[in-house]
């Protein structure tokens, strides 16, 4: 093949992408700096998917974006893989994000991972206090749902230096002394869910939705 | 016109420690007339907090840089901000000359401000202690032994562990959360009647954040203090709001209290934001409402609603004319956009 028959067949597949993540192609000769941040975040996309990957990782692909624009990324990304069943690791810290688009969710805290699950099932039955906490203190845009917040104490730890035992010890309100001396593993406490906490199967937390 | 366009805001009463009226700031700049903030009216009582809420580039900060009068050069500030003093007087600190003594005096004593990067706030070189405790010396008492307990105290309200430690402390040495925390201290050392929070919890962990706005909160009922809260996220005004103010392309296209505005929003923009909040209530993978286009660049705009290019109700020859004036469509809640000043061209009279 010539090379200019190959640069028109980039130049179809460039476009391709372009269409697909819903940007202009006439902007195809334009550099990024003159696009907004939602555009940006598309153009990322598109050469994310330019390759036919089978697997992309999203890095907070949506925290720096606009709430209007972020839901057209959302639905970008949700509709991308219906089509073409690519995998997400989507990383995030907004707790609405993720449960809007995983279908399971790894929560991590000072550098491990502290509890792994099914979606709904983490946002109705977590079993770890720190996941508890962070569904109890994630805002809900309803000034009617007066919610009692779980206000954790202390700060996050280094993850340098944790604490000995549980590295979520010293915040947790559930904490005993075998907390302060041995790390809990992430053990399976049903099929599926695993919790690193000593007492994830006698616990009885609350979830964000009823 | 019809006879539900603007009326005049009730008589403020006692109450009222701030009030603004067709405050602008205007950007000369080589490339045009940048109107960052274009004729905002709000009203601060004591006690309250009202909600600034908006997308980015919306005018949040700079209309908070107007208040203090720390716009940057070329930025022009006009219109009104009467602020009630202490001392039982007023005063028109758009009138004021932004580098003389009577503002100096206002900022951090009457108005005191908490920034969204709490680096920002302190310097470097001095420890957290000898700056919270300059400004004790200068607004409350002149007497160093008394401040230095004041500027502890404070500490240990803002929840800071070992207060008379970290006295001595520089700002680099304490977590974002406890840097965030010695920041509100300073700003509440000199009791301020006005705080201005502009994103304080933005850029902090959830966990860390429900800490802030609690924090936020209870100081706010124990000085009685008057506090405008910006911020971009919807929940945390939900949780933190009395009022609300919407702003687009720096006007306010709606403001009424918080339960109002989400459940009986008027303005389109309002409406088309609430519904793309991403919320736990949502079905997980429905199709999110999205408002097409992106936030214009408030730069050499043409007359009209702000709105017009995004706004899925827009009529051309009405929107596209004139600006929308406030209507009050509601008991203290005002509106502006052309459907509730002609409300017979949208179908509905
Ligand atoms: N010093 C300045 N000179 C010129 N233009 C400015 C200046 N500061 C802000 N602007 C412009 O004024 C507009 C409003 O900016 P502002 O910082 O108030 O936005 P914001 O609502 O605080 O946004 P964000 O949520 O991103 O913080 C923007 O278009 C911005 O580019
Ligand atoms: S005035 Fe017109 S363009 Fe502006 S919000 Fe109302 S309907 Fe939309
Ligand atoms: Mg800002």
């Amino acid at each position: 093949m010539s090379i200019r028959a190959k640069g028109q067949l980039v130049t179809e597949r460039v476009v391709e992408m372009m269409e697909r993540v819903g940007l202009d192609p006439r902007y195809l000769k334009r550099y990024p700096h003159a696009f907004s941040g939602g555009q940006r975040q598309r153009i990322g996309i598109a050469r994310a998917l330019a390759t036919n990957p089978e697997f992309i990782v999203c890095d907070e692909p949506v925290s720096a974006l606009d709430v209007s624009v972020r839901g057209q990324i959302l639905n970008l990304l949700v509709e991308l893989q219906n089509q073409l069943g690519v995998s997400y690791l989507f990383i995030s810290h907004d707790l609405s994000v993720v449960r809007h688009i995983a279908h399971r969710i790894a929560v991590m805290y000072v550098g491990k991972v502290v509890e792994v699950t099914e979606t709904g099932e983490l946002y109705q039955d977590p079993k770890h206090p720190y996941v508890e906490a962070l569904m109890s203190a994630n805002p809900v845009a309803d000034p009617r749902r007066k919610v009692e917040r779980i206000i954790l104490s202390g700060e996050i730890p280094n993850p340098a230096n944790p604490p000995p035992g549980c590295s979520f010890h010293p915040r947790c309100s559930y904490a005993q002394e075998l907390c302060r001396q041995q790390v809990p593993a992430l053990e399976e406490i049903s099929p599926g869910h695993r919790v690193a906490c000593h007492f994830a199967s006698e616990l009885d937390l609350r979830g964000a939705v009823r | 016109m019809t006879d539900r366009t603007f009326k005049p805001q009730p008589e403020p009463d006692g109450d009222v420690i701030l009030e603004v009226e067709d405050l602008k700031v205007h950007f000369d700049l080589d490339d045009g007339l940048l109107k960052a903030v274009d004729g905002i009216s709000i009203t601060v009582r004591r006690g309250r907090t009202l909600g600034l809420v908006g997308e980015s580039g919306c005018g949040k900060s700079v209309t908070s840089e107007a208040l203090l009068r720390i716009v940057p050069r070329p930025g022009r500030v006009s219109g009104k901000i009467l602020l009630h003093r202490r001392d039982g007087g007023q005063v028109d600190l758009a009138k004021l000359d932004p580098t003389g003594r009577e503002i100096k005096d206002i900022r951090d004593g009457e108005i005191a401000k908490i920034f969204q990067e709490p680096m920002k706030a302190f310097s470097p070189v001095h420890t957290i202690g000898n700056q919270i405790i300059k400004g004790i010396l200068l607004h409350v008492t002149r007497d160093k032994n008394e401040a230095r307990d004041i500027a502890a105290e404070m500490l240990t309200r803002a929840d800071v562990p070992n207060a008379a430690e970290r006295l001595s402390a520089y700002s680099h040495e304490l977590s974002g959360g406890l840097r965030q925390r010695a920041m509100i201290a300073m700003a509440l050392s000199c009791h301020p009647s006005l705080l201005i929070a502009d994103e304080p919890t933005t850029a902090l962990d959830v966990t860390v954040q429900a800490q802030v706005l609690q924090l936020i909160k209870d100081l706010q009922g124990q000085f009685d203090m008057a506090v405008i809260f910006i911020t971009h996220d919807l929940g945390v005004i939900a949780e933190m709001a009395d009022e609300v103010a919407v702003m687009y392309l720096g006007r306010i296209v709606e403001r009424a209290d918080v339960d109002t505005i989400f459940y009986q929003a008027h303005h389109p923009y309002t409406k088309a934001l609430l519904a793309s909040v991403v919320d736990v209530g949502r079905e997980a993978r429905s199709k999110l409402a999205t408002i097409e286009g992106t936030v214009p660049i408030p730069l050499n705009l043409g007359k009209g609603c702000g709105f017009y290019s995004r706004c899925p109700i827009a009529k051309d020859g009405i929107c596209n004319r004139e600006d929308p004036p406030a209507v009050e469509v509601g008991e203290e809640h005002y509106v502006r956009c052309f459907k509730y000043v002609y409300p017979d061209e949208w179908g509905q009279p």
